[in-house]
């Protein structure tokens, strides 16, 4: 009985004002929220690139500045994180490394997307032999030690901050397309695109309009998941030395120098250790929330 | 079968010349040359280095030279080292590390798939959060930050192993933990979501009815299927470990290939770094294809053509 007059309250709600529907984002979004772990990766992210974007007025000394009299000094509280045997700021070196860090993250991960979702969405969507050949090039791709190729493009080019986007970016992107075809081999298929078709729709709008906007869900997901790949090379390149070039510091860079002192000053090594594993852990995090919410039948428990 | 193994043999031959294209192009359209960033050589002796290396030719003719040479399975001179070949350098020091990457992968794949099990075997318990906490820390651990930390720890505070070198057998210790640890976690993640996708099947219940006990059906039935994400993990993850070594033999001072490419990347001696790109690549291609063989012969439903 209680039901019937719930959804008569309901139906006369409704004819009153028109109910405001949910869309799938929302849903996606109220998932997200429910998972603890994602919402506070998420609330770290958010207070690291805040950190990131604010450094030089957070910062209480130029991140350049040496002051060899001074040395290294373990953390005080004017030195949260202590001072390096040049006596450069710690924290203000690793507040402004993960500029650098964040930066490359976003960067790289962005050419990644827009290359492997145009590879991926056309090699999709044109299908048949087109498909094939770009298939088997990407199989290729695959088996390359791509890292090898970034370092030897470091070593000869100079340690241009703006190639290291580009060249971790262009690892990046295959697994990505590989993805968005999938999708939009699936996608292909539905009525509304046929819809479209049969309107007159041209196959660009059909792409951007269309297949893209439903597989947008999937690059977000992936990636949360690529920007900690990238920034995990960064930080490889430059420990290598191979990376971002003093006086610009970058978490890598910070822990090779952290290495090299760590016998005498460890804090040198653990706050840049520290700070890049909780980014790590923040990020991935969130990626698994996102995928809970965003793909809730793709979750894999 | 056959069939299967010869075709994916021969995939391997565009790949490692793609890898051969590439490297060489990057090498020579890279400004200045391996002899530019010496101290200044009279022009004569650079004439003559030049025409040693060929280099004096014109590129489309090096390259064709360059291809017949690798094709030979000859690598070429070093251009640093100069009395020894890029082969004589690779039969060195690849071995070495191959006993660490071996170590580090047998390492992983022992305590990955062993805490998996342990965290399927009662999902959504106390062990499970825990193992499943622990594995996330640890993809959260980069070669280059767990190296220095096993090293701050065992090595500086304890003194249980050396800091860096390579002289007694526990000097591998500490490089393989650190080469593993990454994918310990990894291969974790992995089995616990294989057999949790596989418990769910009819087999499992048969098994459980006819009233196996539960660590025989985990072992006989379970794992059979559950491990087919490991296995197809393998093969990325030895290349990683390949790639990891960089940094690891750099930490640990450990005369392996990583190191030399890492040096000879930086010192720009192009036959070397060249040479020792195609042979990592020749190795994962044929890493690759040995965990597809494997996976073909777990996984059944698979055809092999």
């Amino acid at each position: 009985m209680t039901e019937i007059v719930l959804e008569r309250e309901r139906m006369s709600d409704s004819k009153a004002g028109i109910e405001k529907g949910r869309s799938l984002w929302e849903d996606a979004f109220n998932r997200l929220l429910k998972n603890k772990m994602a919402v506070i990766g998420l609330a770290y992210l958010l207070f690291q690139t805040v950190i990131a974007v604010l450094a030089p007025w957070i910062a209480r000394f130029p991140f350049d500045e040496t002051n060899l009299a001074l040395g290294a000094i373990p953390p005080d509280l004017v030195h949260f994180f202590g001072t390096d045997d040049l006596g450069r700021d710690m924290f203000t070196r690793v507040i402004y490394g993960s500029r650098i860090s964040l930066m490359v993250g976003i960067l790289a991960t962005a050419v990644s997307v827009v290359i492997g979702v145009l590879y991926g969405a056309i090699s999709g969507y044109v299908g048949g032999r087109t498909d094939d050949m770009m298939m088997r090039i990407l199989e290729i791709l695959y088996s390359l030690p791509f890292i090898f190729f970034v370092i030897i493009l470091m070593v000869l080019f100079g340690r241009n901050i703006y190639l290291l986007f580009v060249a971790l970016g262009l690892i990046e992107w295959l697994t990505m397309a590989r993805i968005v075809r999938g999708q939009v081999v699936s996608l292909k298929k539905v009525e509304y695109i046929d819809a479209a078709r049969s309107m007159g729709v041209g196959h660009f709008r059909i792409i951007a309009d269309h297949l893209i906007p439903n597989v947008l869900g999937t690059v977000i997901i992936y990636v949360t998941l690529t920007v900690p790949g990238v920034i995990l090379e960064e930080a490889f390149l430059s420990f290598l030395g191979l990376g971002v070039q003093e006086p610009m510091s970058s978490w890598g860079t910070l822990i090779s120098d952290g290495v090299a002192a760590m016998q005498t000053y460890p804090w040198m090594l653990i706050f840049p250790c520290v700070t890049l594993m909780l980014t790590l852990l923040a990020l991935n995090f969130l990626g698994d929330g996102l995928r809970d919410a965003l793909d809730p039948r793709a979750s894999k428990d | 079968m056959l069939k299967f193994i010869l075709k994916r043999l021969l995939s391997v031959i565009p790949v490692l010349w793609v890898v051969a294209t590439i490297t060489f192009f990057l090498m020579r359209l890279a400004p200045g040359g391996p002899f530019s960033s010496e101290k200044q050589v009279p022009e004569e002796i650079l004439r003559n280095l030049e025409a040693k290396y060929h280099m004096d030719e014109p590129l489309p003719m090096q390259y064709v030279r360059y291809l017949g040479q690798v094709a030979k399975g000859d690598l070429g001179p070093s251009f640093r080292y100069t009395s020894r070949t890029v082969n004589e350098i690779i039969a060195e020091t690849f071995p070495v590390s191959a006993v660490v990457g071996l170590l580090g992968l047998l390492y992983a794949l022992m305590i990955g798939v062993l805490s998996g099990i342990f965290a399927a075997s009662k999902p959504n318990s106390l062990r499970d959060y825990l193992s499943m906490a622990f594995s996330m820390i640890g993809i959260c651990l980069p070669s280059f930050v767990i190296g220095p930390m096993f090293m701050l720890i065992f090595a500086i505070k304890l003194e249980w192993f050396n800091v860096s070198g390579w002289n007694e057998p526990k000097d591998i210790v500490l490089p393989a933990l650190t080469l593993g640890t990454m994918y310990a976690a990894y291969f974790a993640r992995l089995t616990r979501a294989g057999i949790l996708d596989v418990i769910k099947q009819d087999y499992i219940r048969t098994a459980h009815a006819k009233g196996l006990p539960e660590w025989l059906v985990m072992f006989r039935h379970t794992l059979k299927g559950g491990l087919l994400p490991t296995v197809s993990f393998l093969g990325p993850a030895a290349a990683a470990i390949l790639t990891g070594s960089l940094v690891v033999e750099s930490i640990f001072n450990i005369p392996g290939l990583g190191r030399f490419f890492v040096q000879s990347a930086l010192n720009r001696d192009y036959t070397l770094v060249m040479g020792t790109v195609l042979f990592i690549a020749l190795l994962i291609v044929v890493m690759n294809l040995l965990v597809d063989i494997a996976y073909a012969f777990l996984n059944p439903r698979i055809s092999y053509d």
